[in-house]
């Protein structure tokens, strides 16, 4: 985990820089103002003549705020160590060597009180690494495209794609609440969760390696074509190839240095496309990347990851169903998460909604990666079918580039 | 609050006199020692050593030999004081000395003034790079990098939602790392 920015040169700081500090930001907040004001007239009346000003300073502290310190480190320390948490602040974690005490007794329930803050605040900091999970809304409207965009724009922020990593949610915290017993599956929170998921994956995963197949129908034939994949996330790297009912390759995709190439390997031609890797990439918050707006516009959608190069659309529909998901779920009165579940030996969550066209959709995410493993769109009405799954995937593994032979080809300009 | 007022007020009403005083310097007080004290005393030993200090200060006004009409120095000595003395106590493995401790009796070589020189621009340069973060950014930042609070405690502070804080408080932090590094400030 890298390490926790920290304001430590503040410290010791000479007159100019306190009057500053004091004169600008509050240190104490005004319920602890109270309790410390109390605190000094309780000590005012038994005041010691030895505490006074100038004088050599003699404190008189419990003994049981020494045990109750000692108590907090050793819960700070070892959870520490058990999870490699860094602590960023030091209160109590160093063992504090303090002067003369008077006798009082340790309570089982005092030190229960003090781990349990500890361990609080152990949460808060293990926390605050995280981005805070934005609970959906309904997209806000604006009047003009303008509008929309200085919204979002107020809401964005450009980040480093290979940093991207530090706008993850507690994934863990969420995907371990769906599993348990007592929670509300359908919350507002889990929904909101697995929303983001879906429309965030790329900061979840850096490589993945797998085959996905769909359907297809032509002339009343179907079909079941495949694929498999590779993408190196990380480096906007990518390769896949499709594979027909009879096994053979008949598209090939490559993306690298800037460039994705399509080979059609029936016409024995390839195109080339220019596609620069995305150095930075703005990123709005949650509920702020799509703002619906009047006609004839309709409505404005930022997508992060629209413009990562990873080969071919619908692997990367699949890896990173960003705009899919806002099309198919950002109204959440529509869907509900139906179950938890395996899926290729993954944590999974089973969506299902139903349409006012009468469309019925099923959708399979994977938890802990935001992954579309399976969707399934389908209109009795109109025969609409709309099918993919994801066959095999291993996520976060080493990818070795696959790169374009051009020899006896030609190219389609 | 001058001298003279304190004292005035409280021939009425001590307790409001001292009210008033504590207010008024609360901050100011709780800044010095919070900032001696941050690196190795727990948030109980700085409110304690803050408390000390305005018993001390009332202490010392009751006896009413005094003093200059100059509160805020005075308070200020005594704060400072006071946090050094706890600081030893607390902290007595540190090896880093200020030049208004008591303990350090050596005159100070240039080289150590120009040190405490240096280390105060920067103190100065890195608040300013947080002020011009606006707010409420600015005091966000302070809060959690300095203060050490949490999202929530500091959503009552600045009249935003928990999570509307950590936002904010991420972005605000990119923002004031690429300053610093502009700035060749590294922390």
């Amino acid at each position: 985990m890298k390490k926790r920015f920290d304001l430590k040169m503040l410290e010791n700081a000479d007159k100019d820089t306190i009057d500053a500090l004091s004169g600008k930001y509050s240190a104490v907040s005004e319920s602890e103002t109270e309790n410390i004001f109390q605190r000094i007239m309780k000590n005012s009346g038994t005041a010691d003549d030895a505490l006074r000003v100038n004088g050599v300073e003699i404190y008189h502290r419990p003994v049981w705020r020494k045990l109750l310190t000692a108590a907090s480190a050793l819960v700070i320390m070892g959870g520490a160590a058990a999870g490699g948490i860094y602590i960023y602040r030091n209160f109590g974690v160093e063992t504090v060597d303090v002067p003369t005490d008077t006798a009082e007794e340790t309570t089982a329930e005092d030190n229960m009180e003090e781990e349990t803050a500890a361990q609080d605040e152990m949460e808060e900091d293990e926390e605050a690494d995280f981005m805070e999970l934005q609970l959906h809304e309904a997209p806000l409207y604006a009047e003009t495209y303008e509008d929309a965009k200085a919204i979002i724009e107020e809401h964005t922020m450009l980040i480093s794609w290979v940093d991207r990593h530090n706008y993850r949610i507690d994934v863990k915290h969420y995907a371990e609440l769906l599993q348990r017993d007592d929670y509300d599956i359908n919350s507002l929170e889990a929904k909101s969760f697995i929303y983001h998921m879906l429309r965030n994956s790329f900061l979840y995963f850096d490589s993945a390696v797998g085959t996905l197949s769909w359907y297809n129908s032509y002339e009343g034939s179907h079909f079941y074509p495949s694929a498999e994949f590779q993408i190196n996330l990380q480096d906007q790297e990518g390769y896949s190839k499709c594979i027909n009912d009879n096994n053979d390759v008949y598209l090939e995709f490559f993306a690298y240095d800037d460039k994705i190439i399509t080979k059609e390997n029936f016409g024995e031609v390839y195109q080339e496309e220019t596609c620069s890797k995305a150095e930075m990439i703005r990123f709005p918050e949650d509920n702020y990347r799509y703002i619906e707006i009047a006609p004839p516009d309709h409505g404005l959608n930022e997508c992060p990851s629209c413009s990562i190069n990873c080969a071919w659309s619908k692997v990367h529909d699949q890896l990173m169903p960003e705009e899919l998901s806002l099309a198919l779920l950002d109204n959440f009165d529509n869907w509900q998460i139906k179950c938890i579940s395996e899926y290729l030996g993954r944590k999974a969550v089973e969506l299902s909604c139903v349409y006012n066209d009468g469309s019925e959709l099923k959708m399979t995410v994977d938890v802990y990666t935001g992954i579309m493993l399976e969707l399934d769109i389908e209109n009795s009405d109109t025969g609409f079918v709309d099918k993919r799954a994801v066959t095999s995937l291993q996520v976060d593994v080493p990818v070795d580039r696959v790169e374009f032979d051009p020899s006896g080809l030609t190219k389609r300009e | 609050m001058k001298h003279s007022e304190y004292q005035r007020l409280s021939e009425t009403d001590e307790t409001k006199a001292q009210k008033t005083l504590f207010r008024e310097y609360l901050n100011y007080v709780y800044t010095i020692v919070f900032n001696r004290l941050r690196s190795c005393g727990s948030r109980e030993d700085i409110d304690e050593c803050v408390i000390d200090v305005f018993t001390d200060v009332f202490a010392s006004y009751e006896s009413k030999n005094s003093k200059s009409d100059d509160m805020k120095g005075f308070i200020g000595t005594v704060a400072l004081r006071k946090a050094a003395a706890y600081y030893h106590k607390l902290c007595k493995d540190k090896t880093v000395a200020l030049l208004d401790d008591e303990a350090v009796s050596d005159v100070p070589s240039e080289e150590d003034i120009s040190e405490i020189a240096e280390k105060s621009e920067m103190q100065q340069m890195l608040l300013r790079l947080i002020d011009s973060l606006g707010e409420p950014d600015a005091t966000i930042i302070i809060q959690k990098y300095y203060y050490g609070r949490s999202s929530r405690e500091i959503s009552a502070m600045v009249s935003l939602s928990p999570s509307m804080v950590r936002v904010r408080s991420s972005r605000a932090l990119k923002k004031l790392r690429r300053l610093l590094t502009d700035n060749n400030i590294s922390i």
